[in-house]
């Protein structure tokens, strides 16, 4: 099965619920690499993006789509059966959960200056969603699995 | 070969353009409105289906004609296709994508609110196909470059 973790951004919401699906905390080492893929990807929308794998071998992705989410898993599930692929698609909207402060985060990123800002902003809003994230990509495991029963 | 035929929607534009590229409809006159009426899929798009690409025909190419309603995403859900076939090492050089939505006269974009998003068919319809009857020569020649672009891919193959 390929699990799709998809919202209005890539890299923040879908991307940290995928890395903590497949079990990768970048703690406070790695947060200033994954501040940087936010600079560097956030506005990267459409692109599937694969993360790992979980337990189960399944593959995780995550997609940035706005609010297009509709069109694209249509899209995606057409092409799915036009082409016979045998792997099922289960998608997980994020932007139920998501915070506001990405949107700040990636204008003060594009805007060039207070980088420093941004970053401070970044931190702030890993720290918060952190917790809510983990606790909403346990509760989709378990749908998951029972899906898979 | 695969052709998707996409607009806003999926319901009007790419939908002529894949009944004058299948020659559901003459490349010459002007069809009078109860003949687009007849097309296939003209004017059903529900909102739910957008995105799903619906198979409309096969042209004397052999190739797969489909119409697709992207909203006004394209430039997402494209790439969202593509780099889901990559995961999967299918090529996608036998795929075109091609926008019908080249040229859009108001009164088309005005019936397509009316028709689909409203519900007033019988209102909407008759001014889509009036736009889009303005403008039937530019859809004419959309697909004429398709159909040249798709025998070069098919030739050079």
């Amino acid at each position: 099965m390929d699990i799709v973790y998809y919202g209005y951004f890539p890299t923040y919401e879908p991307y940290l619920c995928a890395l903590i699906h497949i079990g990768i905390d970048y703690g406070n080492d790695g947060i200033d690499s994954y501040f940087e893929l936010c600079r560097r990807y956030s506005n990267k929308f459409g692109n599937l993006i694969f993360v790992g794998m979980d337990e189960n071998l399944n593959s995780i992705y995550t997609i940035g789509c706005k609010t297009f989410g509709e069109v694209i898993i249509n899209a995606q599930n057409g092409f799915r059966d036009l082409y016979s692929i045998d792997s099922d698609l289960y998608y997980i909207n994020t932007n139920t959960i998501a915070m506001f402060l990405p949107h700040i985060i990636t204008k003060i990123n594009n805007h060039g200056f207070f980088s420093n800002t941004a970053k401070r902003l970044f931190y702030y809003w890993y720290h918060s969603a952190y917790p809510r994230l983990h606790s909403f990509v346990d509760k989709n495991r378990e749908l998951i699995r029972e899906v898979g029963k | 070969m695969k052709i998707f035929y996409h607009c806003h929607g999926g319901a009007h534009t790419s939908v002529v353009c894949a009944a004058i590229h299948l020659n559901y409809i003459s490349e010459c006159d002007v069809p009078k409105a109860h003949v687009f009426k007849e097309i296939p899929f003209y004017d059903e798009m529900e909102k739910r289906d957008i995105g799903t690409p619906i198979y409309v025909g096969t042209d004397e190419y052999c190739s797969d004609i489909y119409i697709m309603g992207m909203k006004n995403a394209r430039h997402m859900v494209i790439p969202s296709i593509k780099s889901y076939l990559n995961e999967y090492f299918i090529e996608n050089t036998n795929i075109l994508f091609v926008n019908a939505l080249v040229k859009l006269h108001p009164v088309t974009a005005i019936g397509g609110i009316l028709s689909r998003r409203l519900g007033l068919v019988n209102l909407g319809r008759p001014l889509t196909i009036w736009g889009i009857q303005r403008y039937y020569k530019v859809f004419v020649e959309l697909v004429r470059g398709v159909k040249k672009k798709e025998y070069d891919i098919i030739s050079s193959s």
